[in-house]
């Protein structure tokens, strides 16, 4: 029963983590704009929570295990992340959409810039204060507490609350809003949009700063899995949710129940480690989510739903 | 019968115009390294000396100094692994995941046929000859599958690559620590002696990188230069279709790019692992080996600013391996973080791939323009004796101040010195 509390209260932040980032793939997607990017968007997030969590000091509240006071400035974070997202997608947008750059090789060079910047802000908090290890990057700003060492917590029940109010807020917005049809057609057909008098330019930025503050709230959630170790790197989050979204076929409602059988494959894993490592070493383990994809991918890429202008720099004069 | 009449003015116009795509990433470059300079700044860090102190420590006589050919060379073969995917369209950002799996290959083969002592039990060249053999199949495997399922399947290369990066992290990670250690949570320092002593004595007979890179700059120039075989795969790169009208075999392309690029990679597998001071396994053996090694995307950016030009990578590579290369990061000193140097790297990478727009900005009739209004304005006799004397005194005050209050006030060292003063306080209060 302990490992089942466990387990699920691993997943529930993990579905969080993966519903939102897959969630902010798929918009982005839509809009016509492929954002590699957003593993990028997730530390800037991750980044934007560390900030936080070091501008108040936190060592009373700590002392006295007011651990309300600690989840009150979590809940706070989440909002700060999310503008760090939007600042980082903002970046990327301003590069692809009016500067008509490669999507891929912005969102790569966001990728690499993103995770030194994030390296970088902690090292100089860390050697400022006189803790620094070198080996163990995080600082003082990096000095996040888990309210939820095992066993099974209300808080990660709250953040899964909020990550499926976001979820289901975008399936809203992309079906039954003005705005959601002018991004489903910025993704199919731009030039259409632009006869129909709409700045496609406009509806992408906008579609990009939804993407930056899902995955930077994405960010600040991955924080709470890391148990304080965050090193300036996610591992690969934002490409494996590139790949969720091409099994889900670009639909939010399809992308709920994908997440949700990886978020628990994740999770059964990481704690079951410990148990299973006398039949194969952990390592092993970890590949699983890796190579589902790859073997998944194959057969649904038959049945294709990629919106048709994705990928593709939208130039006015190509009209 | 018609004499072409001259179209431009001076040989730099016809260069220039000949080379837009050239200077308009040129320019791109410096306004990269203009920003990062700038973004040193705002974090409290005085730009001139960080370059300062990677430029002392990469060309230091000495070991450094072959440490920086050594990286210069790696990053040549990177670049040309990334360069090759991309002139047939191809993006291999698997070539970390490449080099890992071949060096843990060539590992096992060493570890299985090493005893504690560090004693082969076969002849060291034969030995040399089946790793190198196992590694480069091994990065093969890895782009053969990749080109199966992007020619067959339609998935996309990124993705996979990606994959595979991960999947060759945790299978080098689970493989190398299970062949050493039978207990399951102790984690691995550095390689067992005797596999250490015997890639050691490999090394000196494997220190080619420099050879390598010279061969396969020179196999890829003439590839694509003069064959008919790097014409059909620069055509498939630029339109699929064309190549398809043309009757090209695209999916057979496919699969054979990626063989040749992951095969350059295996190539910069052996000099990075199997090398001189083999740097690459002291790495994989440590417990912080738990993402994509860092130095597999740098071949990326360095393809990226070079055009995808094989001889133009050379010289990329050069200030790549200045700015990043471990000899010029021993010269940084302690205080301030090695990874300062990816930070030129990842800001110049951006601004590379936004380097359209300055085809518009930087044209040739701009350079020319400002050249000539620099040049009547120096040779003004009065502005000659305003600029010495102005050069000479404005500078170094502007900079100077410049430096001086950048380096004392900048808002982060505010914030943290405020917080460190408290903390005394708390701290003697306490006490």
């Amino acid at each position: 029963m302990d490992y089942f509390n466990q387990i699920m209260s691993m997943a529930l932040l993990m579905f969080a983590i993966y519903g939102l980032v897959t969630t902010s793939g798929i918009i982005s997607e839509r809009s016509g704009i492929v954002n590699i990017g957003l593993n990028g968007n997730i530390i800037a997030g991750a980044i934007g929570a560390l900030i936080m969590h070091g501008a108040f000091d936190l060592s009373k509240a700590i002392a006295f295990r007011q651990e309300d006071a600690i989840f009150g400035i979590d809940l706070l974070s989440l909002l700060v992340s999310g503008i760090f997202g939007i600042i980082t997608s903002y970046l990327f947008s301003l590069a692809t959409v009016t500067l008509k750059g490669n999507h891929v090789i912005v969102g790569t060079a966001i990728n690499i810039l993103m995770p030194v910047l994030a390296f970088v802000i902690m090292y100089i908090d860390a050697t400022t204060s006189n803790s620094f290890t070198p080996t163990t990057t995080p600082g003082k700003v990096g000095d996040i507490r888990i309210a939820a060492q095992g066993g099974f917590d209300w808080r990660d029940i709250i953040y899964f609350l909020i990550a499926l109010v976001l979820i289901a807020a975008s399936w809203v917005m992309i079906r039954y809003t003005k705005f959601g049809l002018r991004m489903w057609a910025s993704g199919e057909n731009p030039h259409a949009l632009a006869a129909a008098g709409v700045s496609v330019h406009r509806v992408r930025y906008q579609a990009q700063i939804i993407v930056g503050f899902l995955s930077g709230v994405a960010g600040a959630i991955f924080l709470k899995t890391t148990n304080g170790n965050f090193n300036g790197d996610v591992g690969g989050l934002g490409f494996f949710a590139l790949a969720m979204l091409v099994i889900s076929q670009w639909r939010i409602h399809w992308a709920v129940p994908v997440v949700v059988v990886f978020a628990v494959i994740q999770s059964t894993l990481s704690v079951m480690q410990i148990r299973l490592s006398s039949v194969m070493p952990r390592e092993f383990m970890d590949i699983i989510p890796f190579v589902t994809p790859l073997i998944v991918l194959p057969f649904f890429r038959k049945i294709s739903n990629m919106p048709k202008h994705d990928g593709l720099i939208y130039d006015a004069s190509q009209r | 019968m018609f004499k072409i009449k001259k179209e431009h003015s001076s040989w730099f116009m016809s260069f220039a115009y000949r080379n837009q795509k050239g200077i308009a990433t040129l320019s791109s470059v410096i306004l990269g390294l203009v920003v990062s300079c700038v973004v040193l700044l705002i974090m409290g860090y005085n730009p001139f000396e960080i370059i300062g102190y990677l430029v002392a420590g990469a060309f230091q006589v000495g070991p450094n100094i072959w440490q920086t050919i050594e990286t210069w060379s790696l990053f040549v073969l990177l670049g040309l692994s990334v360069a090759v995917g991309f002139k047939a369209g191809l993006f291999n950002i698997g070539v970390a995941g490449q080099m890992v799996f071949a060096a843990t290959m060539g590992y096992l083969f060493v570890y299985s046929h090493t005893d504690v002592n560090g004693n082969a039990d076969m002849n060291p060249g034969v030995m040399l000859a089946i790793v190198v053999i196992i590694a480069l199949l091994s990065a093969i495997l890895m782009g053969v599958i990749v080109g199966l399922l992007k020619a067959f399947f339609g998935v996309h290369e990124v993705i996979t690559t990606i994959m595979f990066n991960w999947i060759a992290v945790k299978l080098a990670k689970g493989l190398i620590i299970k062949g050493n250690i039978p207990s399951n949570n102790s984690s691995l320092q550095t390689l067992p002696t005797g596999v250490s002593t015997t890639i050691d004595s490999l090394s000196p007979m494997i220190t080619w990188a420099l050879f390598a890179a010279i061969i396969v700059v020179i196999a890829i120039f003439v590839l694509f230069k003069y064959t008919k075989l790097g014409m059909k795969i620069k055509i498939t790169g630029n339109n699929v279709n064309a190549g398809k009208y043309a009757g090209y075999k695209s999916r057979s392309l496919i699969i054979g790019v990626m063989v040749l690029s992951s095969l350059i990679a295996g190539v910069a597998a052996l000099a990075y692992y199997f090398g001189e001071r083999n740097v690459g396994f002291n790495f994989l053996a440590t417990e912080h080996f738990s993402f994509p090694p860092a130095i597999g995307f740098t071949g990326v950016a360095i393809a990226l600013i070079a055009l995808n030009n094989p001889i133009a990578i050379v010289p990329v590579a050069f200030i790549f391996a200045v700015t990043q290369g471990d000899a010029s990061l021993n010269g940084i000193p302690y205080g301030v973080p090695r990874e300062i140097g990816q930070l030129f790297g990842s800001i110049i990478v951006y601004f590379v791939a936004i380097s359209n727009i300055f085809v518009y900005l930087v044209t040739p009739q701009k350079i020319k323009q400002t050249f000539k209004a620099i040049k009547t304005f120096l040779k003004d006799k009065n502005v000659k004796l305003e600029i010495k004397i102005g050069l000479s005194i404005g500078n170094t005050i502007t900079l100077g101040y410049l430096s001086y209050a950048l380096k004392n006030w900048t808002w982060i060292k505010n914030v943290s010195r405020k917080k460190n003063n408290d903390e005394h306080t708390k701290v003697e209060g306490g006490v």
